[in-house]
């Protein structure tokens, strides 16, 4: 299948930061933006993406479901959460549900973009 | 016959795709590892300075660590092939009692957060000696505990086990080199050349590896004295003597034991355990953008605990004056240079095999801490036969 260097980026809240996207599709990615977990779920149905990227992320407001209904549609896709959720608790929930990374904010771009390759990396050795 | 054929290659624990998925895993461990222990260096100095810390931001770290100690556990499992559960209990009672901290103490008064009892759950070290009993899953108490575990344990799992059988079928080679090292290469790709498939040894004109290539020509410098007697007074000999027997680890790991590239055309990991000290390099260059990076960790010594900190300190300042952002911690290095060029990765590479031999047995040497001065001054000159001795071949 190979990587299609496509990027879902889930912004839950409305807040997507322009500059979060301009950042990743400027090393090359073509990025894709859902409002809410359903969407997100819809454009999985019908597009392979290599990574998603669960923004303000929690599991009180879905996002628990969310990850596990991605993980079940497309189980080569992988997930990083972006937050701004402390707790240790439900960072240990989301990667019990299958996530690849759980990454507080404020995260820096060159973080970010590592734990993308990596991602990418992982999903093409699976494939 | 075919059905059976693949059957049997998913089977074998050794088949390609599952040593690069095993090999990803171990380097993300390692990777994970290095970040949280960047963090902990972080909250101690954090910690000393303040003398306390905005709940908040103590609850931000605490989190960061925890994800990063249950990466290590999810991917040593990947590498172990078999699950861990002790380890994700530990981890899970640990977070929950922070989690508990922290929501008393928020609910009172953000200042009155216990960050000592915090960063007690997080940072204290207990499993320091691999070769003990307690060095094991239940022995975990903290979340620095989880971390070390995983570390050990990934790397017996990844290159201890089966290096018979890897030889065998063909999956590492036996490197012959000038050095007394043991040196066992896997490729992923590109790394080696001219193989010949029944032969289980290679020489250094099969390394078709970049990085490779380049540390291998800094272990192979003129000079550089990778053994031989070190001069030392009888104090250091009984110094080394009576560490090696305190410690039955050191005892058990003879000088010249094994060593691991896992390499790609320009892809390195380098783990060396040389005596009683262990290395790790991680280094990837390429020709078309500056994403190059090193990572380099050092650890152990046969000496007292000050000339042990004294090699380290050499080593620190050597890496730092070749640009790298370095992290010492008594006799443990951590070193990062990132988003370079490739001649750069090379040109350090090449310094970094003339230092993992010059420093190899130098702790024994390390009586004052003008020694590291001495020695710093002689490595940047390009001195490297450090005693005036020749190099035995």
């Amino acid at each position: 299948m190979g990587l299609s260097n496509r990027i879902l980026l889930v912004d839950t809240e409305g807040e997507l930061l322009e500059a979060l996207k301009r950042g990743i599709e400027a090393v090359g990615f073509h990025v894709e933006v859902a409002g809410d977990g359903g969407k997100a779920l819809e454009l999985v149905e019908l597009v392979s993406f290599d990574v998603v990227i669960l923004e303000a992320w929690a599991p009180e407001t879905g996002g628990l479901e969310t990850l596990a209904r991605i993980k079940q549609s497309r189980p080569e896709t992988e997930v990083i959460i972006l937050t701004v959720c402390e707790s240790a608790d439900k960072a240990l929930e989301g990667m019990n549900g299958g996530a690849f990374d759980y990454l507080l904010k404020p995260c820096d771009s060159e973080t970010l973009l590592e734990r993308i390759h990596r991602a990418q990396e992982k999903k093409e050795m699976g494939e | 016959m075919l059905g059976r054929l693949l059957e049997k290659l998913k089977a074998d624990p050794l088949n390609d795709g599952d040593l690069q998925e095993r090999y990803f895993a171990f380097k993300e461990l390692s990777s994970a590892n290095d970040v949280a222990l960047r963090d902990l260096v972080g909250l101690e100095g954090s910690l000393s300075e303040a003398q306390s810390l905005p709940g908040c931001d103590l609850h931000a770290r605490a989190t960061e660590f925890t994800v990063q100690a249950f990466k290590s556990i999810r991917n040593l499992e990947t590498v172990a092939h078999r699950p861990y559960p002790d380890l994700r209990e530990t981890l899970t009672s640990l977070t929950r009692r922070m989690e508990k901290i922290l929501l008393e103490g928020s609910a009172a008064d953000e200042r009155d957060i216990p960050v000592e009892r915090i960063v007690g759950l997080l940072a204290p070290l207990n499993l320091t000696n691999p070769g003990h009993r307690s060095f094991r899953p239940a022995g975990c108490r903290t979340v620095h505990d989880i971390l070390r575990f995983c570390q050990e344990e990934s790397i017996n799992s990844m290159f201890s086990r089966n290096d018979a059988d890897a030889v065998r079928k063909g999956r590492f080679f036996q490197l012959g080199i000038s050095v007394p090292l043991r040196i066992f290469v896997a490729d992923l790709g590109g790394g080696l050349e001219g193989i010949e498939k029944k032969r289980p040894e290679i020489d250094t004109r099969n390394v078709a590896s970049v990085p490779f290539r380049a540390l291998i020509e800094g272990m192979t410098t003129e000079g550089v004295r990778w053994a031989g007697h070190v001069p030392m007074g009888i104090k250091s000999m009984v110094s080394v003597f009576a560490n090696t027997l305190y410690d039955p680890v050191k005892h058990e790991r003879n000088l010249g034991a094994r060593s691991y590239a896992v390499v790609s055309g320009h892809y390195l990991n380098f783990s060396s355990r040389l005596g009683y000290h262990f290395s790790t390099l991680d280094a990837s260059c390429g020709r078309k953008t500056n994403r190059g990076y090193i990572s380099f960790r050092f650890k152990g010594g046969a000496a007292s605990p000050e000339k042990r900190f004294r090699r380290a300190e050499f080593i620190a300042r050597i890496l730092r004056a070749h640009d790298f952002w370095v992290n010492q911690q008594e006799d443990l290095v951590n070193a990062n240079l990132k988003r370079s060029s490739e001649q750069d990765i090379l040109d350090r590479l090449v310094m970094l095999g003339r230092l993992m031999g010059c420093a190899r047995q130098l702790d024994v040497a390390m009586d004052s801490p003008q020694r590291v001065n001495h020695f710093v001054d002689l490595f940047l000159q390009g001195q490297y036969n450090f005693f005036g001795l020749s190099s035995p071949s």
